[in-house]
């Protein structure tokens, strides 16, 4: 029987060991918990990674959980799960790949490495995305509906109840304070991304 | 470096490269236990000679044979294993 709720395991930062250790013990409710706390990095390297159709990224996302699930007896104690689960994306997307036939397309075996940079660019993108904890809820209500869920101004408006017209400086503020909050925590000064070309 | 219109867009990129999953991808996930079942079962299917000879030829049809339904999480679980 689940002890708590999915969100009290994230929210007494439960560690992934015990977690794995009380889903062998049949926990349910543990098992939501991991995949909840470890589904955006999977999001983030088939789709920021690979650029997955959203079709071969739910494939992919699948069947890096059921792989999880299955190798949850053998994982070691102490294990870095969750650059395991970083491992097992990053092959499952590339065997989809090769599978979709994007290869055959170019007539070129697939260059793996042409995936590293992306990738690299996935961590940094996950602690910004840590970094948005920090901020306001308002604030972190309206990038993430602005970005990441690609809502229009008028929507925002309408949902969160402010004029349209103010929306885009409240982003611009939203962001600033994203940037100092990302800074604070990494210690240092802009994303990669952001360097001129 | 410290353009913030450089350092605000890629901020807002990564906030799109991390969007969170789909609910339905979430849901089917967390269901992954119950439509796996028996994992025991599963292990001793993979190691039977004769189903895994034949799951290498025809993984759907290996499952059908073994009065089983080839979704893909069992057919993942299954390579799992053979790939052990």
């Amino acid at each position: 029987m689940p002890v708590v709720a999915a969100e009290g395991y994230s929210a007494h930062r439960v560690t992934d060991a015990e977690l794995i250790a009380r889903c062998r013990a049949g926990d349910q409710t543990a098992w939501e918990a991991l995949v909840r706390r470890h589904s955006g990095l999977v999001v983030a390297v088939v789709r920021g990674g690979f650029r997955l159709s959203p079709a071969d990224a739910e494939d992919v996302f699948q069947e890096v959980f059921t792989r999880l699930y299955v190798r949850l007896g053998t994982i070691r104690e102490g294990q870095a799960v969750r650059a395991w689960i970083a491992q097992v994306a990053r092959n499952a997307a590339l065997d989809q790949i090769r599978r979709s036939g994007r290869e055959v397309i170019t007539g070129e075996p697939l260059d793996e490495s042409s995936f590293d940079e992306p990738l690299r660019g996935v961590e940094e993108a996950l602690s910004i995305r840590a970094a948005l904890s920090q901020l306001p809820a308002h604030q972190q209500e309206i990038l993430d509906r602005f970005f990441a869920r690609d809502e229009s101004y008028d929507t925002i408006g309408a949902e969160l109840g402010i004029p349209p017209g103010t929306i885009a400086s409240r982003i611009s503020r939203a962001l600033a304070a994203l940037r100092v909050a990302w800074e604070a925590a990494e210690g240092r000064s802009g994303p990669a991304g952001a360097s001129p070309k | 470096m410290d353009d913030p219109i450089l350092i605000e867009a890629a901020l807002a990129d990564a906030l799109k490269l991390t969007a969170d999953a789909p609910a339905a991808w979430i849901e089917a996930a967390v269901l992954i236990p119950s439509t796996l079942g028996d994992l025991a079962a599963i292990e001793r299917l993979a190691s039977d000679p004769e189903f895994r000879a034949r799951f290498q030829d025809d993984p759907n049809g290996a499952v059908t044979a073994a009065g089983l339904t080839p979704t893909a999480p069992l057919l993942t679980a299954l390579r799992e294993h053979l790939h052990r």
